[in-house]
């Protein structure tokens, strides 16, 4: 880690360009939003200012657009600024009956009330939407009609696809996008890492430099395992540490991959002789990797990184709290 | 998402940002459709539709609904038939919809169980229900009470923060479901009595302390009928001991759900989640009979292991109602490994059938219970043994069964046409050589199941994608190993076959004859290659050879081919490709495929006595005709043909049998040259010049040198020699007004 601090330094001593480090946020993906010790201590030595909370996410129900689950708070608030982001499938843009209006209205208002119950204030709204060709002319109409309504600040998730190809997805009309720097690959029973893959990136960053909007990085911390039978991926397996199944006799683990020995049940999974499981994470390694390489290829240096997401079980794989905070100072 | 996921969890489940991964692990395989792989269709036996969501499927549930979506409105029918039978008819079906599911009746509900209870009778109710009449008042005053309870109960999708119900204000007390407890305890019309303990059951689950359902169940339960509001009690109990964490009779509860009340079955089994395996032994310890154990083991076949759970089930009740179920998922599954076809768009869809690897555990088990035919439905057992047969190339044993079955199958059309295409499955993996004789028996079955297939998908569970493509496949290799080379091409159309002049002309003799016999018109209607295609296609390819009158002669014979209007005028040659703004440019002439041959024919006629200016116009409106031919041009249509199928095609995608050909500007650049050779004036050079940069800049497409975005161009000799020789023109300065990339090169 020494290293990478010292990297830091020389970057901060003679890079002329900014001589800012990017700000550590993160995104907080659940429903019900409370702070364990670890989480509080990793936000508080990295210096986070901003926490990116999954509010709601908007689907159709019965063919209108309904918000799903939206998110309960803990008495105990952050210190840091929520910034409310609301994931929106892309069904509800592909619907031929949507009225865009109304949506606009739904969505500010629901992010109003749960705001004034749980007293807290914001400034920004971030949109989440894997939109397709097909929604595409919908999406950016909802943008411009939420701009209207909201005169703040309004960022978007943007996919690396709908970087290289923005001729055809159209540039969100936001103050900002995010640039979800993770999916990436196609899941696989037993090779590779969708989450992150090093080539699949390189062929889409060039493209970044003609990319006309503003960007902040949002980068992965979380794992998953991908658990095929013949072949197949038949699960996958989140939001769950993989000591659970490491310490277990039946699986029989090298690196990281697992055949299983025999017919077992357990933490409410089955697993059948012969299954393979295999751990897609990401590794410091990795993550320092990544921020080379949007080093490299970022026209501009990104001001912030949104660490996805912030979730003790993704914060037991760094050697240290400040981890986050070295890190971006590589940028 | 687990495997176990519980509804809830599923509709709650919010992986938002990460959701993109999740969906492309049910869209994995793009084409490779689950229904695709599969011959066999579970609806066809299992005829007990609760169970059809448990059906086998490669995505995470079965049919579109997804998952379980039947909330509200799973015990609408029933409860209202209850009622109705109850109160004799005195209060319509309509009225009772209408108290008891529609939200707008709350309010007349509650008026009228006021005047109930005041023994008041006004002008509206009064009238139209016997109020005074004892079931009558039974009726408003429950149903009051009941949907009373639905601000606790009901979550409904509303963009109101204030009433989602995960706000923990909106929990029931407990002293209020106690008071509905004593209602039940003073109810004496056992009606009544067995609907009040179910509202008792439910005011605990949703009130402030959900455990207190376990007791009252606990002391109440004894009583209570074993119908279908006892299950739905007895659901209530299941979740409250998995959020205990009692997982071992949460469990086995759920088991009793899905056994005896087919409504919940669905909810039961996704429920159903034990954490380890001792969860689950001690759920099958509780089990007091047989039909309890066979009910866990048909969970356990749900999400681990048909086969096991069939072997389980069998020895303790060759008789049970679940083993139908679990044996089409064992099948299917078994499908969906043994059997796979890769969508070869305008081609032959390749089918692989690995027999091999046939789970020899199912084999024995299913051949077992077949021969043992004790079970409640043996032509199912029969039915797929003599599909595992089929696999294993035992085709006179797959017979004998299928014979066996066909006596006894419902009556049904799906029923006997699932039969049917096993039937002819085996018939066709039985032929191993094609003549007269096996095309005559063949004819009928095959003539069905091509229909079958055509038929838009929905009007039939039938199954029938994999064993038409298979058979075409089959069919085709028996024909190529007989040296029938164009049978084989009508069941299994090949992308090479055309590049040999010697089968082409053998197709487009056995097309041409006269007198078809049924085999023949059935083996044409599956191909999509018709005579005219094969002028075109020979015509085009003479085209490109610069073979001009003997391309004329052919597409002259494509009768409708020949007239297709090309879209710009495909002797324009300008600054920029802009293939669309050629054609919406206004065109004098608008050239057909036959017409534009011809026209180059003639000027290639001029061309051998013109001179001077006449001979430059001609050599370059033939460097453009050329051009535009290839995949460069604006008449790229003029290659739209079937058989070489490239018309749409972006450069990369072109298919390599074809690429030199469409991709290449031999022609067109030595007309170009000529050109250049016969030009009288620079304004004339500058021209050629330009043209046959765009040649070298094609070329450089084709490098490693061009990386789109990157390096999008380079310094091409032709963009030297303009700025050198001819900067002082007026063509120079319209290329430097046309083209980014020269004026960006000019300028630096």
């Amino acid at each position: 880690m020494k290293k990478f601090l010292f990297l830091g330094l020389l970057l901060f001593l003679f890079s002329c360009e900014s001589k800012e480090t990017p700000s550590v946020s993160f995104y907080y993906w659940k429903t019900f939003f409370k702070l364990t010790s670890k989480e509080q201590r990793v936000l508080q030595a990295n210096e986070v200012q901003k926490l990116y909370v999954r509010y709601f996410d908007v689907k159709l129900e019965n063919g209108k657009p309904f918000p799903v689950a939206p998110i309960h708070f803990d008495a105990v608030k952050p210190k840091a600024e929520i910034i409310p982001v609301i994931f929106i499938k892309n069904e509800v843009f592909l619907d031929k009956g949507i009225n865009v209006p109304d949506l606009v209205k739904n969505i500010l208002q629901l992010i109003r009330q749960i705001n004034t119950k749980n007293r807290i204030k914001n400034n920004e709204i971030q949109i989440d939407c894997d939109w397709s060709l097909q929604s595409r002319n919908v999406f950016m109409q909802f943008l411009q009609e939420l701009k209207k309504r909201y005169p703040k600040t309004i960022s978007a998730t943007i996919r690396l696809h709908q970087v290289k190809y923005f001729k055809e997805t159209k540039i969100p009309p936001v103050d900002y996008g995010v640039l979800m720097f993770y999916n990436m690959g196609k899941l696989k029973a037993t090779e590779g890492n969708s989450i992150y893959d090093k080539s699949i990136a390189e062929q889409y960053l060039p493209s970044l430099k003609n990319y006309p909007l503003d960007l902040k990085v949002a980068l992965p911390v979380f794992s998953w395992i991908v658990h095929s039978r013949n072949s197949q991926i038949v699960n996958l397996i989140a939001k769950i540490d993989a000591s659970e199944f490491q310490n277990n006799a039946n699986f029989e683990w090298n690196e990281n991959k697992a055949v299983l020995k025999d017919d077992i049940i357990t933490k409410g999974f089955f697993f059948k002789k012969g299954d393979q499981l295999k751990i897609e994470a990401i590794h410091e390694e990795d993550l320092e990797e990544m921020i080379d390489l949007l080093r490299k290829y970022m026209p501009k240096k990104t001001k912030e990184i949104i660490y996805y997401d912030l979730d003790q079980n993704n914060l037991n794989k760094q050697t240290d709290d400040t981890f986050f905070k070295t890190c971006n100072a590589d940028f | 998402m687990t495997l176990f996921s519980k509804p809830a969890t599923l509709i709650f489940s919010s992986i938002g940002v990460i959701s993109t991964a999740v969906f492309s692990l049910c869209a994995d395989g793009d084409w490779d459709w689950f229904q695709s792989s599969s011959v066999f269709a579970p609806e066809a036996y299992v005829e007990d539709d609760s169970y059809e969501q448990l059906f086998y499927s490669t995505n995470m549930f079965y049919g579109d609904n997804w998952y379980d979506n039947a909330h509200s409105n799973r015990f609408g029918t029933s409860v209202v038939y209850d009622w109705k039978n109850y109160l004799n008819n005195k209060i319509s079906v309509k009225d009772l919809e209408y108290f008891m599911l529609n939200d707008s009746s709350a309010n007349d509900l509650k008026q009228i169980t006021q005047l109930i209870s005041a023994n008041k009778q006004d002008k509206k109710w009064s009238v139209k229900y016997n109020l005074k009449d004892d079931k009558t008042r039974k009726f408003f005053t429950f149903m009051n009470l009941s949907r009373s309870l639905e601000q606790y109960t009901n979550n409904q999708a509303s963009w109101n923060y204030d009433t989602d119900s995960m706000d923990p204000m909106n929990y029931m007390s407990v002293e209020q479901a106690k008071k509905i407890e004593n209602i039940y305890a003073v109810a004496k019309d056992p009606f009544l009595k067995s609907r009040y303990w179910f509202l008792t059951m439910k005011s605990y689950f949703y009130s402030q302390d959900r455990n207190q359902v376990i007791a009252f169940f606990n002391k109440s339960q004894a009583n209570q009928e074993r119908d279908e509001l006892y299950y739905r009690g007895l659901s209530y109990v299941a979740g409250v001991m998995y959020k205990n964490k009692d997982y071992a009779r949460s469990n086995f509860m759920y088991s009793l759900v899905f056994d005896k009340c087919p409504k919940l079955r669905v909810v039961a089994t996704y429920c159903f989640h034990p954490q380890e395996d001792k969860d689950f032994q001690q759920s099958l310890a509780m089990a007091k009979n047989n039909a309890q154990k066979a009910s866990l083991w048909a969970l356990y076949g749900y999400y681990a292991d048909e086969v096991k759970a069939i072997n389980e089930i069998y020895a303790l009740d060759p008789k049970n109602v679940h083993l139908d179920y679990l044996l089409t998922r064992a099948v299917n599954k078994e499908e969906s490994k043994l059997n796979s076809w890769k969508w070869g768009y305008n081609y032959g869809n390749k089918t692989t059938f690995n027999s091999q690897a046939l789970d020899p555990k199912l084999y024995q088990s299913v051949t077992k219970i077949a021969n043992a035919k004790n079970t409640t439905s043996p032509y199912l057992w029969d039915i797929v043994a003599g599909y595992l047969e089929i696999i294993k190339g035992n085709n006179s044993v797959a017979g004998n069964y299928f014979t066996q079955s066909e006596t006894s199958i419902p009556n049904t059309t799906i029923a006997k046409e699932q039969l049917r295409l096993f039937k002819v499955f085996n018939q066709l993996a039985s032929v191993k050589k094609m003549d007269a004789a096996t095309e005559n028996k063949l004819l009928p079955e095959l003539q069905w199941l091509f229909e079958l297939n055509r038929k838009v998908s929905g009007d039939s569970m039938l199954r029938s994608t994999f064993l038409t493509n298979w058979s075409r496949n089959y069919i085709a290799d028996l024909y190529k190993k007989q040296g029938d080379l164009v049978m084989a091409e009508l069941f299994y159309r090949e992308k090479e076959f055309y590049l040999n002049p010697e089968r082409t002309q053998k197709m487009q003799d056995y097309l041409s004859k006269g007198q078809l016999s049924n085999w023949d018109k059935m083996a044409q209607s599956l191909y999509n290659v018709t005579l005219d295609d094969i002028y075109e296609f020979k015509a085009i390819k003479l085209a490109y050879k610069n073979q001009i009158p003997q391309a004329i002669a052919e597409m002259e014979k494509a009768t409708k081919n020949k007239g297709i209007v090309l879209l710009g005028n495909p002797f324009n040659g300008n600054i920029k490709d802009c293939n669309d703004c050629d054609h919406v440019a206004f065109q004098k002439t608008k050239y057909t495929k036959i017409a534009f041959l011809k026209k180059i024919a003639d000027i290639q006629q001029g061309l051998t006595t013109a001179s001077g200016s006449d001979k430059y116009n001609n050599a370059l409106l033939l460097g453009n005709a050329f051009y535009n031919m290839s995949y460069y041009g604006n008449a790229r249509l003029f290659y739209d043909n079937k058989i070489i199928d490239q018309y749409g095609n972006y450069g990369e995608y072109i298919d390599d049998l074809y690429k030199d050909m469409l991709s290449s500007n031999r022609l067109s650049q030595e007309y170009y040259q000529m050109a250049f050779a016969t030009a009288t004036n620079d304004e004339q050079k500058a021209k050629a010049v330009c043209l046959l940069t765009k040649i070298e800049r094609n070329a450089f497409y084709k490098t490693d040198k061009y990386k789109p975005w990157e390096v999008d161009y380079i310094l091409f000799n032709g963009y030297k020699k303009l700025m050198k020789e001819y900067s002082k023109t007026k063509y120079y300065q319209e290329v430097i007004r046309e083209c980014g990339y020269f004026r960006n090169v000019a300028a630096n």
